[in-house]
């Protein structure tokens, strides 16, 4: 009796010293989850990202009865044990998952963006919809922490395809009272960041305008997301929209067109995708100065910053009246002063001249050379010897 | 009860109260016992550049995290981690330790015969997407800049063929989600970990290009870390420049009516820092890009 009362004792003992331990406890969790078949009940022992006030632990995946096929990938188990990772170069976009599953339940946040950038290029380079479902399905988990829900959401911004799109958009119908509201917004506004393969991701666009042109969409802050990112992406219908609503020709509620417009307004600006340079062209050309689509397009164009933005901005500039040039100074503070030269010459070889002094003052502001209108001070070849000879 | 049972029982009582009274000040005292299994061509290297040959002891900062560096020697190049840190892909493995350890590592002969190569990583400050760096890369790399993670290199890279310079741009781990002790400032903490993210990247592209000179363009806190690691380098690299960029959260902080919602959604260059790094890159081609 008393052999095995002692150890008995000893180890209670052992245990509640444990059970203090945050750390010891996570420790102990894992080590029995990596030793087989009772790893269902070991997460539950292990929180895996924070603490709550409380201390009450929460299981990372909720273990639901109701497993669909479309779910499966959300709860599996089949890779969350600490197994190396086999040539994840060359792992499928389901194996890349769990294996991003994995370090989330083991807090390996060092190694998390590492898997979640193959596993974004995997789903860029090929869709995989139980991915997609998986992920959905983890968002739509109560028991879910936060943290891993701002990962999760986190990844569906890195993958940045219409499928990731369409969740986050999707998430957004849950309403404002979602503790998870403000973090999807920031997914949405920062999708057209996301430039992968070095490209704009035109194809995302079409699903941000309809969720613009959405009657549902009304909540101030919603807007302001999509219109950033239908300015970031810079897909020329996209752009036309935001400024047909900028200038009121579309036809919305009316506090909800201003508050589209005031959206459109900041967002415009934001535009880099030369793709649309042609349409801001239009915009600028059209509407008078002052105006707020005049003020955005010029802006946009000054942004852009390539050869044909600049081009475009010195074109207007060549009829526009004295009230230009301030606009005129704000936008070329943008461009590299090189390119603004380039565009001062004309098809044929010579200077463009300008119909107002102060407008041709801020381009020789920028350029550093005589008065553009002052043809008889220089010569375009005499211009670029001297461009030459610069450091 | 015979007297050999009796030992026993003392013994027992002995080691449990042994280990009821040691156990927590191990905790209290954040000390790891590290095993290492190095294969030949490298080394172990710990965050204060300490090496561990076989076995050593190390005092843990309070965050509890363990950075170790899979450091190869010249003519070998990292290969793969073994033990604790077989899970982890690329030349930092960071553990939340909170058990000894065993960790092996192994390295391979790299072939590579490379002229010098330059090349410019672009590091944001914690919070903030590598894409803040868009613009600038667009400008003076066509968009050829990928990105490099705990020293991992997915994506092609390639060097510009006008400034003839490689870049690359470095995302950060999610350190704010490990759970730092209280008495630990979090931006220490981050400190730590982004200069270790910085080492990391430069044996990633060291793995790829040997011979390599490397300046630094980083944000914030991370040009703090960077700075620091220029003045310790001790790896051999060829760490040779930092240009450091005023915080861009802490600008839009100053506009604090909408501070927490831009914060999300703001990540593009202020004008000014746009035009810092354009003269800093323009007094480069002039010197040290052109010198070599």
């Amino acid at each position: 009796m008393t052999k095995w009362l002692i150890p008995s004792i000893s180890l209670a003992l052992i245990l509640l010293t444990v059970s203090a331990d945050r750390q010891i406890t996570q420790m102990l969790a894992y080590t029995l989850s990596t030793a087989g078949s009772g790893l269902n009940k070991t997460l539950q022992l292990v929180k895996p990202l924070s603490t709550q006030n409380d201390g009450q632990f929460i299981p990372l995946w909720p273990w639901s009865s109701n497993d669909e096929s479309s779910i499966n990938l959300a709860v599996s188990q089949d890779n969350l044990k600490s197994a190396r990772l086999q040539n994840p170069e060359q792992q499928s976009a389901k194996q890349l998952w769990l294996t991003w599953k994995s370090l989330l339940v083991q807090s390996q946040f060092q190694q998390i963006p590492i898997i979640g950038a193959l596993l974004a290029k995997r789903l860029q380079e090929q869709t995989e919809p139980s991915v997609y479902a998986a992920i959905s399905y983890l968002l739509g988990q109560k028991s879910l922490a936060a943290e891993s829900k701002a990962l999760l959401l986190d990844l569906l911004a890195d993958i940045a395809t219409p499928e990731a799109l369409q969740l986050l958009l999707e998430l957004t119908r849950n309403g404002q009272d979602s503790s998870l509201y403000y973090l999807v917004l920031a997914a949405i506004a920062r999708i057209g960041d996301n430039r992968w393969n070095g490209q704009f991701h035109q194809e995302l666009s079409p699903l941000l305008e309809s969720a613009w042109n959405d009657a549902n969409t009304t909540d101030p802050a919603l807007i302001n997301a999509l219109a950033t990112a239908i300015a970031k992406i810079g897909a020329p219908e996209g752009v036309n929209l935001l400024l047909l609503t900028l200038s009121g020709l579309e036809q919305y509620n009316q506090e909800i067109g201003r508050v589209k417009q005031e959206a459109a307004f900041n967002a415009v600006p934001q535009t880099r995708n030369p793709d649309s340079v042609g349409v801001l062209s239009e915009w600028l050309e059209q509407e008078s100065i002052g105006s707020p689509g005049f003020e955005v397009s010029g802006a946009a164009l000054g942004g852009i910053g390539t050869p044909e933005s600049t081009q475009e901005i010195i074109d207007w500039a060549q009829d526009a009246p004295d009230e230009g040039a301030r606009n005129l100074e704000s936008w070329l503070s943008d461009v590299d002063d090189g390119k603004v030269k380039e565009a001062l010459i004309d098809t044929s070889g010579n200077l463009k001249s300008f119909e107002s002094t102060q407008v041709s003052e801020v381009v020789h502001k920028h350029t550093k050379l005589p008065h553009a209108n002052d043809q008889t001070a220089f010569s375009t070849s005499s211009m670029l010897s001297n461009e030459a000879k610069a450091p | 009860m015979n007297k050999k049972n009796i030992i026993k029982l003392k013994i027992q009582f002995f080691n449990v109260f042994l280990w009821l009274l040691l156990s927590p000040l191990t905790v209290l005292a954040h000390q790891l016992a590290i095993e290492m299994n190095t294969a030949p061509g490298g080394k172990i290297v710990f965050a204060d550049h300490s090496e561990c040959a076989v076995q050593c002891v190390l005092e843990l900062t309070n965050s509890g995290l363990v950075s170790l560096f899979a450091t190869p020697e010249p003519g070998y190049q990292f290969h793969a981690w073994g033990g604790a840190c077989a899970n982890t892909l690329g030349p930092l493995c960071t553990l939340a330790a909170d058990q000894n350890l065993s960790v092996s590592v192994s390295f391979a002969p790299n072939n590579a015969t490379e002229n010098e190569i330059k090349a410019l990583l672009l590091v944001p400050e914690p919070g903030v997407q590598a894409t803040v760096w868009n613009e600038f890369v667009s400008e003076y790399f066509a968009n050829q800049c990928p990105t490099i993670y705990g020293g991992v290199l997915l994506e092609h890279d390639a060097m510009n063929p006008i400034n003839q310079v490689y870049c690359y741009r470095l995302t950060l781990g999610y350190y704010s989600l490990f759970t730092p002790d209280l008495s630990e400032p979090v931006e220490l903490t981050q400190l730590t970990q982004i200069n270790a993210e910085i080492r990391a990247a430069l044996l990633g592209i060291m793995n790829k290009h040997p011979n390599l000179s490397v300046t630094i363009v980083a944000q914030g806190l991370s040009g703090l870390a960077a700075q620091k690691l220029l003045n310790e380098d001790d790896m051999d690299t060829s760490l040779i420049g930092v240009l450091s960029l005023a915080s861009q959260t802490k600008l839009m902080q100053q506009h604090s009516a909408q501070a927490t919602f831009e914060r999300l959604l703001t990540v593009n260059l202020t004008p000014e820092q746009e035009i810092k790094i354009s003269a800093a890159l323009a007094t480069l081609t002039q010197t040290w890009w052109s010198a070599q």
